[in-house]
């Protein structure tokens, strides 16, 4: 089986170790626990065609201005999913930062944009209207949660449909 | 020697211990040739040679063969971190773990106090804007209750002005009249005439001040009862042709389209709404015309008053529908600044919108439209009934009040008895047995609604009117509840006393 690896990438306490532990696990986690260096899981996927991929996800430290161990860690990725959480508004300008960072010091991969927490209605800052604004407005960023469920496989799948595209 | 050999043991195990180390050899696809080390401490004691090493550690997944590459911090199958060392070697390749699991807790401990406190501060900033957005709000509330508060001032420093300029007059001619030895200008007939019209004038203001009050506490409701549509437009014509005509202004009616002769609708409410626009053009229009506009079609009625006057400006628009607020030219005129705020009100209520548009060649037109369904039954059953009921029991606690409306009554002519209270009710009802009983809704010490249910617990089958000078939605509720067929506000015109009287005597036949 071919296998895949993808990183999770955004500031910290966005839902990206909860985003993996659904989509790997379909699990929540009720608490925060900061993820310190990286963890890697591992899920297989079969495509559309019938064919099988293992996908190694790298759950990266959140981090607001990514460092050259940051992107050590994205060594070999074949995409990656950027992650920010709808009650922050600026973790989605530090998603955008890091997105510059990756595509300027390393070579283009796939991506998909993810606005993690939507199902935190009384909370939200980061509103259609609002991504359009700050992200651009040809900009595609999911709305999910990890705690629903909601768009955390389509996420993934999405992801490995556009890897499969670029491979 | 042999000491130094011992040391370099002990040395050698210390740091087994500390750093646990794991050392694999790969091949260039990344299986596994020989493994040393404690692999199981990192959770890879199954990693056996001839298997693909990444089945097991998927952070491998991605990674080109040959390269070198120090990951630090990776979590690992047992969940400790190790520091990860990928390194070519020769035609092989060498993977080193190494532990990282104390240096990760402590980073974390350090990371997790820094994240939370960020956090936290994320959300006193939260907290700390609403609070600041609640206190504008609450600032902005305050600043609308104060200019509330000052425009009710103004209102009522206006009313004021306005009660006092009438009282003045009735109180100097009834000076006049009370001067036997005058040799005045007027004559007592125009004296009471004058006392007449600015007590109406007085009494306006009141209705107009009671009204607004009602529709603030959301007290006034609807009473539909059969319209003579004609008889609505002589009323108006014969109400303001003079009255333009003393300002020089010509009054126009004009009917369009199909009016019903009988139509059901709040007589009373359309009444005062086409009565205080009209009122209004003329107040505003030094020369030209008036012209009231009515239509029906299809079960709605059409009401435009168009007027030569001087027109609304732009910015006056916004504001005269609200109460107390009045044109830019209006500043000097009379009224309490109420009336396009009630009559907008009470267009609402009665299923419509009170619209103002220019009129083409200058001036406004203020128009409406609103349901008023034709009913072709109600004119003969009216007039089957007149002359019916002619015997009244009129019990009111205020001698003033029964003194006049007997009178009027028997003008009309009914035959009137009267009672100040509930015992002495009793005994006009047992001697005179009234077709009609009029019943006020306070009566000293009597709770009048008290009475009402009385005369219906004893069988009472004719017409009871309860009147009262409140004009609550729940007075009235409470006289209906107690078995009134009609409720009107003292004091009542006698034509719309009697016309009320009709009404109850018609709707009686119609259900025997």
């Amino acid at each position: 089986m071919e296998a895949r690896k993808i990183c999770v990438l955004g500031d910290f306490a966005t839902g990206k170790t909860s985003l993996v532990a659904r989509f790997v696990h379909d699990s929540f986690l009720t608490t925060y626990h900061t993820t310190v260096g990286v963890k890697v899981d591992a899920r297989d996927l079969v495509l559309a065609d019938g064919r099988a991929r293992r996908l190694a996800i790298w759950d990266v430290a959140g981090t607001g201005t990514p460092t050259e161990l940051f992107l050590r860690y994205l060594r070999g990725a074949s995409g990656y999913l950027l992650v920010a959480d709808a009650t922050r508004a600026e973790t989605l300008e530090r998603a955008l930062e890091i997105r510059a960072a990756v595509e300027s010091l390393l070579p283009a991969i796939p991506s998909v944009n993810l606005v993690n927490k939507v199902d935190l209605a009384e909370r939200q800052e980061l509103d259609e209207v609002r991504v359009a604004r700050l992200a651009g407005a040809g900009e595609g960023w999911l709305r999910g949660s990890a705690r629903t469920g909601e768009n955390v496989e389509r996420a993934f799948a999405r992801l490995l449909e556009r890897m499969e595209r670029a491979a | 020697m042999k000491d130094s050999f011992v040391t370099a043991c002990h040395l050698r195990r210390i740091l087994a211990d500390q750093l646990r180390p794991c050392f694999v050899v790969l091949d260039q696809g990344f299986g596994v040739l020989q493994i040393s080390g404690d692999a199981a401490s990192y959770g890879y004691g199954g990693l056996n040679p001839g298997m693909d090493c990444r089945e097991q550690m998927p952070f491998l997944i991605g990674l080109a063969a040959g390269e070198a590459i120090h990951l630090p911090m990776v979590e690992t199958a047992s969940g400790s971190a190790a520091d990860v060392l990928l390194t070519p070697t020769g035609s092989d390749q060498g993977l080193l773990l190494t532990d990282a699991s104390r240096e990760r807790a402590a980073r974390r401990l350090a990371q997790q106090d820094a994240n939370e406190a960020r956090l936290l501060l994320k959300e006193q900033q939260k907290l700390l804007e609403s609070l600041r957005a609640a206190r504008d709000d609450l600032d902005a509330t305050s600043q609308r209750a104060a200019e509330a508060s000052l425009m009710k001032s103004r209102f009522i420093a206006g009313l004021s002005h306005e009660f006092r300029t009438p009282l003045a007059a009735i109180l100097s001619h009834v000076a006049l009249l009370a001067d036997v030895s005058r040799d005045g200008e007027l004559s007592p007939a125009e004296s009471a005439q004058l006392i007449e019209s600015n007590a109406n004038h007085l009494l306006s203001l009141v209705e107009t001040v009671l009204d607004r009050a009602s529709l603030d506490m959301g007290q006034l409701s609807l009473h539909p009862v059969p319209m003579r549509l004609s008889a609505f437009c002589r009323e108006m014509q014969v109400m303001f042709q003079p009255l333009a005509a003393a300002q020089g202004l010509e009054f126009r009616f004009h009917r369009r389209g199909d009016l019903q002769e009988w139509i059901e609708i709040d007589a009373t409410r359309l009444r005062q709404v086409v009565i205080n626009l009209i009122g209004n053009a003329i107040k505003y229009t030094d020369r030209g015309f008036v012209a009231l506009i009515l239509s029906w079609e299809r079960g709605s009625l059409e009401v435009a008053v168009s007027d030569t006057g001087p027109g609304v400006s732009e910015a006056a628009r916004e504001r005269i529908f609200f109460p107390f607020q009045r044109a830019d030219h209006a500043a000097n005129k009379r009224g309490a600044g109420l009336g396009l705020a009630i009559s907008a009100q009470l267009v609402e209520l009665m299923g419509g919108k009170l619209k103002l548009e220019d009129r083409p060649g200058g001036g406004s037109v203020f128009g409406f439209t609103i349901p008023a369904p034709n009913i072709d039954a109600a004119a003969p059953v009216a007039a089957s009934v007149s002359g019916l009921e002619r015997r009244i029991l009129l019990v009111d606690d205020s001698d003033d009040i029964r003194g006049l409306y007997s009178r009027l009554l028997a003008k009309a002519g009914f035959t009137v008895d009267t009672a100040a209270d509930e015992p002495e009710a009793w005994g006009r009802f047992e001697a005179q047995r009234p077709d009609i009983a009029i019943v006020d809704v306070y009566l000293k010490e009597w709770e009048g609604t008290g009475l009402v249910r009385r005369l219906r617990g004893r069988g009472f089958t004719g017409g009871i009117v309860s009147w009262s000078a409140s004009s609550l939605r729940e007075d009235r509720q409470r006289a209906f509840d107690a078995g009134a067929d009609a409720f009107v506000l003292k004091p009542v015109e006698i034509s719309v006393l009697c016309a009320t009287l009709t009404d109850i005597a018609r709707r009686r036949a119609a259900a025997a």
